[in-house]
């Protein structure tokens, strides 16, 4: 009597499909869709200006269940950037998908014309949230793209930084 | 007859038959012949809502899902009226908070997006 539904992080070229829902998503210089806390592919850090992480195209996906339609999608952080020195989360949103290839997340890099224009991914915050659009009326519908990008800047610290929780909201009857 | 388990929805129409969520599409209510709109758990009645003639009323399922595996539901259940409005937030914490209507600028309290069927 409810929809099951399931946070997706796409990559690959396909794209390929990975159920992340309470996962933590690593971002590093790769297009993988590692959970585990791998640490193979670093992004080292800059002498001066900014180097970026893969970008991370994540979206909700109804994978089953039994509803009518699922709406007013949101998405959200906790509101403080807790990454570490150097570090900025930006995100947008895009109906499209293209593959992560190391640039910076921009109209011109992702999908000409579909992406919104990036921010700080910490402005979004429960009751300030970022809006998503999706209508999802059947089993293997999902909503457009939130897409994200850890930007590195000459400040960072070597290692791994903390996690971020990472929040998406929808409406469902 | 057992019970259906978790949270649903019931219609009650004015002939005093039912509808429940469990087996009934949402958008097969027979909007015009509710009565009241009501959210039971395991067959207990949690709230219920008197819809009279005039009135409209939605129902929604607000969820949230975090990356550290965390969520949290609130149910919604609102009597749309002219003049009368009465909305029910039923948390699954137990919190219920009655409202005369939406806040957009509330985490919980924002408006769903209203079907046709809904608008008054």
């Amino acid at each position: 009597m409810a929809a099951t539904v399931a946070i997706i992080h796409d990559n690959g070229t396909g794209p390929t499909e990975n159920d992340i829902t309470g996962a933590t998503l690593t971002f590093d210089a790769s297009d993988s869709s590692n959970t585990t806390g791998d640490t193979s592919s670093p992004i080292q850090i800059p002498d001066a200006g900014s180097a970026y992480s893969h970008w991370r195209a994540t979206k909700l996906k109804v994978t089953g269940g039994t509803f009518t339609r699922v709406d007013t999608i949101r998405w959200y952080t906790d509101g403080a950037n807790g990454l570490g020195t150097g570090l900025t989360l930006n995100v947008a949103t895009s109906s499209a998908y293209t593959q992560a290839d190391g640039s910076e997340l921009n109209d011109t890099n992702y999908s000409g014309g579909s992406l919104s224009t990036p921010a700080d991914a910490f402005t979004y915050s429960d009751g300030s949230e970022l809006n998503v659009n999706g209508v999802l009326n059947a089993s293997g519908d999902t909503s457009d793209y939130v897409v994200l990008q850890l930007a590195v800047d000459s400040t960072a610290s070597p290692g791994t930084s903390s996690s971020e929780t990472i929040t998406w909201k929808y409406d469902e009857v | 007859m057992t019970n259906p388990r978790g949270y649903y929805w019931e219609v009650m129409y004015q002939n005093g038959l039912k509808d429940i969520s469990v087996d009934t599409a949402y958008s097969d209510i027979v909007r015009d012949r509710v009565k009241r709109l009501s959210l039971l758990k395991d067959g207990n009645l949690i709230y219920s809502l008197p819809v009279e003639p005039e009135d409209n009323f939605l129902y929604r399922k607000r969820t949230t899902m975090s990356s550290d595996g965390t969520s949290s539901t609130c149910h919604i259940l609102a009597r749309l009226s002219k003049h009368n409005n009465k909305i029910i937030f039923a948390f699954e914490n137990g919190d219920i908070i009655t409202r005369t209507d939406f806040d957009d600028n509330d985490q919980w309290f924002y408006s769903p997006t209203i079907r046709e069927e809904e608008k008054i």
